[in-house]
């Protein structure tokens, strides 16, 4: 059984300032994740009736990209390659300060104590981050061989779960993790090649437009990235840039351009 | 307008930061080659100032060269510095609130901290071509000759100066550490890094770092510990000018 | 109750064909008058809004999360079956209907489950299409891995995350369909309330989660996508926000509950380990493709498992199903589980009830390297929750609840009793009958989002476009009323006992009673135990601040409202299905070696209960299942 001091950040609204507040938790059972020690937090908040802490969660198994803490200065807190609910608490010490704050970003403005809104990354992938199909019938799949390797890279930057741990822990609030690892991930593909030069305009573009900072190869992102997404598709990405606005002729990038 | 789409984006704006990065690192290399030749003693040195002015001069005249590629140096460096500006303030507007507390790793505050180093450079940089180019600060003696300074003598008493030698040494270091991440970042950036190579090119950086900043050190360390002599008095450097004009002659 | 099924005629194998040739249609040029709502943004929500969307429909999607692309769907991890045979092992449309059938223990509609099996292929097809990278082969082919409870090798993946992946092809066309302009997302909504005027479904109200509004939304059709209501019993492998209220709003306004008491008990997931613990961990029943899953043959061992010598260990399951193994269905897999537990056989670590799964002579034989490509990242998951290394030692799994294959009753058309109103995905239930076979569950969301209802939808709306109703019908505002009170309700209890706390009894209560194994009595003392606490939630309550903001106590007291309503409606469907058959296991019906016992002359057929109003019971309805192309057969895996 540990005892921790927890910080944590309350903000009721996104124009208050917000404000850490201390809490004392004694006789935590290290087994338990971190997330239920702060439903354990929350419990005794409302029994001594106080507001619970607000932060957002849902499958705690670490795939739904929904929690959002930094714990300790960390993006997902001190675990290496996953998220914030995957956090177990024997990774902390007895008597150790804990630090909870918010993902913090100008593009994740937020909503309440640990609650961000992160709907910048759904505007990106409405930019380009899709292949245009109808449901209706398509060629059979093996007729269209993809080699081993180049599936597991596209797989390797398809597990982004769009958490926004990689903006949270860029020192410039950059989305260039995340946003690599979609383009690449269909752009890998060759059903992704027809629409390659005109998502990576697009979505290069709306990245900009939603205020996210830019690179500065520090790879804190690729610390961070619960899924280990690796920041060669960030190079992967600037060379398709490249080639998009400078390279490519203007005919072919497509109908973002016709608008 | 593909072109202004480019330079507007911050992938853009950073691919300007890392082609006038290389272009500097490229001149860097030939400054540190052009600093080589003191090793071999004053007449080498001094016959390479003669040279860079030479080199071309059928096509671009005497000192041409020199001045293309002053030009497209400082070009790139008043780029690189305006474009840096703009994307910091991009940054600075994106990062929003700061956190309480930050974790960082280690390797990064060299990333970090960039824009000191770079700042420090700068600085550097416009008080050693105003010392040594065009002589208009003068902590030792400025000797000229044929509208140059006489590299040989001039490095000599300046380094003679033990604060002088040391801030050299400083400057270079903070240009190797500038340059390690700087070196790496344009692999990175122009869209060339992928996990095989990445070990590649943190290990050209890292070499790039070191030697350039070993070869700009020596310069002052040299001078300062002795292992390059006195200069020779200056009617003996206007004999070898001499000599060296005689020499042109018989070419032409 | 109107419970015409509306199944074509003719054979089965053509039942769909033909239904479509006669489906009446909307013109490319009159869709975009019709708005459609779809609730719920997993693989059948995402899709179904996606692919209307794109027909040219007016599409309003609603999700509680922040984003579409969290939905639960996101958590499935094994694979999606089609019956491609790209092993040529045997597998045909025929076979996947046959294992399904069966694996669902004659308990679902032939003519879905036939039409299930034949859009198994347009599956891939389209997910391939839209750039979800399955694993390949080195050929470049794709490639195939097998599942509990058959005897072929169909099930594509993507590692562990195939749910991940499929879920991001759906969302990725809801994305470009927002793009232009043709869907519009509400995020952070909670429905609360369908809106039926006139018999039919009109629209929807809603909770604005970050403001507290309670809005309105008016439209032609309310597709509910909402998912399955596992939560009922606390600890399950859902998200810990996935609820019952979509369903159960709908079914309070006359939608008719099939099959409620049909919940899928997964055999692998990370046992309870503490009393606080509020969700479990599923581990991909795909491991049962190259793990063993054994306990010690001694009572109450206590020694470590590798010092458990080879002969002194009870490989129960490829003991007593030789032909299937450890790939028997999970009904089957998680009741053996249960009983070698109660005989005293369990892994007794810390205090939780266990067997292992042995990954040993997979390693031995395969190498590291393999096992680590194709499970790794659940080796590593389990790692960190346990801080154990399968590598090294076996994993310890338990069962937990993790699907429910009742829901909604749908017709053929996935459209439930109100007209207007369809239900798709684990929000109904048509395919699956009593038990779902592994890699199942995503082929029947996307089969129903892709491929159904935007060729059934038509059918309803070709004719209902004239008399449009907008939300200031007074229906509307009556239903928002509705929704304001009962809101003020939960905030006005003011007594002492949180919404998780009574989560938990509730969870408790379900899973003793209404569990892997039920009886009478034990039914009958969960649903006295359920009124007691539905008393003490209307009486003891307390939700914390105030409800025009995010409050999201309040969020879990209106779940857990419903899913105290939901559990007793399952004791009660439980009970009265007085037989064994898949996953309702009634200990009344068993044989010697405790198989379950179908009784299909009494329960041969869905049961539908009808709402009445508040504190009144149920009406029990039937549907009567057919057997055309398969007779109900007892369903071994010996």
């Amino acid at each position: 059984m540990i005892s921790l001091t927890l910080h944590i950040w309350r903000q009721n609204g996104p124009d208050d300032t917000g404000r850490f507040q201390t809490h004392r938790m004694t006789d935590i059972d290290p087994d338990i994740s971190f997330l239920e020690m702060m439903d354990l937090l929350n419990e005794q908040l409302m029994a001594d009736n106080k507001e619970p802490i607000t932060f957002d969660s849902d499958c705690r198994e670490g795939i739904c990209g929904t929690c959002s803490m930094v714990i300790n200065g960390r993006a997902h807190g001190p675990g290496h390659l996953c998220t914030t609910c995957e956090v177990r608490m024997r990774q902390f010490a007895d008597g150790d300060e804990v630090w909870v704050e918010p993902f913090r970003s100008r593009a994740f403005p937020p909503v309440k104590d640990l609650m961000v809104d992160r709907s910048a990354f759904d505007r990106i992938i409405q930019a380009g981050g899709y292949i245009t199909v109808h449901s209706g019938p398509k060629p059979e799949p093996n007729a269209n061989p993809i080699s081993h390797p180049v599936a597991e890279e596209a797989m390797d930057a398809a597990e982004c779960i769009g958490c926004g741990a990689c903006v949270a822990a860029c020192p410039n609030g950059a989305a260039m993790l995340f946003t690599s690892a979609k383009i690449n991930h269909l752009n890998l593909l060759p059903q992704g090649q027809p629409e390659a030069i005109s998502r990576v305009l697009g979505m290069v573009d709306q990245m900009d437009k939603e205020g996210f900072g830019a690179c500065t190869n520090h790879a804190e992102c690729q610390d961070a990235c619960p899924k280990g997404i690796s920041i060669k598709f960030i190079s992967a990405m600037n060379k398709q840039y490249v080639k998009a606005t400078l390279i490519e002729p203007n005919e072919r990038r497509g109908r973002l351009e016709s608008q | 307008m593909q072109l202004m789409r480019f330079a507007r984006s911050t992938l853009g704006l950073k691919i300007i930061v890392a082609v006038t990065g290389a272009i500097m690192i490229g001149f860097l290399l030939l400054h540190a080659y052009g600093n080589m030749h003191i090793w071999f003693g004053a007449e080498e040195i001094n016959d390479y100032s003669y040279w860079l002015r030479e080199f071309g001069q059928h096509l671009f005249g005497y000192g041409g060269f020199l001045w293309i590629v002053r030009v497209v140096v400082g070009g790139a460096l008043i780029v690189h510095v305006i474009t840096v500006v703009a994307l910091i303030r991009r940054n600075r507007a994106a990062r929003g609130s700061r956190y309480r507390k930050t974790s960082r790793r280690k390797r990064i505050i060299i990333g970090l901290t960039m824009i000191f180093s770079g700042a420090l450079i700068l600085t550097f940089l416009v008080l050693h071509i105003l010392q040594f180019t065009t002589g208009t600060i003068q902590p030792t003696p400025f000797h000229e000759q044929d509208g140059m300074g006489i590299v040989y003598i001039n490095l000599y008493q300046a380094f003679q100066v033990w604060w002088i030698a040391w801030a050299y040494i400083l400057a270079v270091a903070i240009v190797g550490i500038h340059i390690y991440h700087g070196a790496w970042s344009v692999f990175q950036t122009l869209g060339w890094n992928n996990a095989d190579r990445n070990n590649l090119f943190r290990h050209i950086a890292a070499a790039l770092a070191i030697g350039l900043f070993l070869s700009f050190a020596s310069v002052p360390v040299m001078f300062w510990t002795g292992v390059l002599p006195e200069p020779p008095s200056m009617s003996q450097t206007q004999q070898h000018t001499q000599d060296h004009g005689s020499v042109e002659a018989t070419r032409q | 109750m109107n419970l015409d099924a509306r199944i074509p005629d003719g054979p089965v194998q053509e039942k769909w064909s033909r239904h479509l040739e006669h489906a009446k249609l909307v013109g490319p040029n009159n869709r975009p008058k019709y708005d459609i709502i779809v609730v719920g943004s997993g693989l059948a929500g995402a899709s179904a809004a996606s692919s209307l969307a794109a027909q040219g429909y007016n599409v309003q999607c609603f999700c509680y999360q922040d984003t579409p692309r969290r939905a639960h769907s996101i958590a499935a991890q094994g694979g999606i079956n089609a019956a491609k045979n790209y092993c040529e092992d045997g597998d045909s449309v025929y076979r996947l209907f046959y294992d399904t059938q069966k694996g669902g223990d004659f308990r679902a509609r032939e003519a879905n489950v036939y039409r299930l099996a034949q859009l198994s292929h347009n599956i891939i097809d389209q997910a391939t299409a839209q750039g979800v990278p399955f694993a390949r082969e080195y050929g470049g082919m794709l490639a195939n891995r097998s599942f509990g409870g058959v005897l072929v090798s169909r099930t594509f993946y993507c590692r562990g995350q195939t749910g991940q992946q499929l879920l991001l092809g759906a969302y990725q066309s809801m994305q470009r369909q927002i793009h232009d302009g043709k869907l519009t997302m509400h995020t952070r909504c909670e429905l609360q309330d369908v809106v039926v005027i006139d018999g039919r479904a009109r629209g929807i109200v809603v909770r604005d989660l970050i403001t507290g509004e309670i809005r309105s939304h008016a439209a032609d059709a309310v597709v509910l996508a909402s998912g399955g209501p596992g939560n009922v019993y606390f600890k399950s492998t859902n998200a810990i926000n996935s609820n019952a209220t979509a369903t159960w709003r709908a079914h309070e306004r006359g939608a008719g509950m099939a099959n409620p008491c049909y919940v899928q008990i997964h055999p692998t997931c990370i046992p309870v380990s503490g009393n606080f613990q509020c969700k479990l961990t599923l581990m991909s029943e795909s491991l049962r493709n190259d793990g063993r899953v054994w306990v010690p043959r001694k009572k109450n061992d206590d020694r470590p498992p590798q010092s458990i010598p080879e002969d002194e260990r009870y490989y129960y399951l490829e003991e007593r199903y030789p032909s299937f193994g450890n790939l028997v269905p999970r009904d089957v897999a998680s009741r053996n589980a249960k009983i070698v537990c109660d005989d005293g056989f369990g892994v007794m670590g810390e205090g939780t009830r266990a067997v292992y799964l042995d990954f040993k002579d997979a390693i031995a034989e395969r190498g590291r390297s393999t096992i680590a490509e194709r499970y790794g990242n659940l080796f590593q998951m389990y790692e960190d929750i346990t801080d154990e290394s399968p590598y090294e030692t076996p994993f310890r799994i338990y069962p937990a609840v993790h699907y429910v294959m009742g829901g909604l009753w749908v017709d053929y058309n996935l459209m439930t009793n109100i007209p207007g109103l369809y239900a798709i995905g684990e929000a109904n239930f048509s395919d699956h009958g009593a038990n779902r076979l592994g890699a199942s569950s995503m082929m029947q969301c996307l089969a129903d989002g892709y491929f159904v209802l935007p060729q059934t939808i038509g059918d309803y709306l070709h004719d209902i476009f004239r008399d449009k109703v907008s939300t200031d019908h007074p229906a509307f505002s009556q239903h928002e009323q509705d929704v304001r009170e009962r809101i003020g309700r939960l905030m006005g209890i003011g007594g002492t006992q949180t919404p998780l706390s009574l989560h938990r009894k509730l969870g408790e209560t379900m899973w003793e009673h209404c569990g892997m194994a039920r009886t009478a009595e034990g039914l009958k003392q969960c649903i006295s135990d359920i009124g007691q606490i539905r008393d003490e939630f209307w009486k003891d309550l307390r939700v914390p601040g105030t409800a025009d903001g995010v409050n999201q106590p309040l969020e879990r007291a209106g779940r857990v409202a419903d899913f105290i309503e939901l559990a007793e409606l399952m004791c009660r469907d439980a009970l009265e299905r007085d037989e064994s058959c898949g996953c309702h296991f009634r200990e009344e019906h068993q044989t010697e070696d405790g198989e379950v016992v179908r009784d299909d002359e009494r329960f041969g057929n869905v049961t539908v209960w009808e709402y009445t109003q508040k504190g009144s019971p149920h009406i029990k309805h039937e549907e009567a299942i057919d057997f055309d192309l398969l007779k109900p057969m007892t369903r071994s895996y010996k």
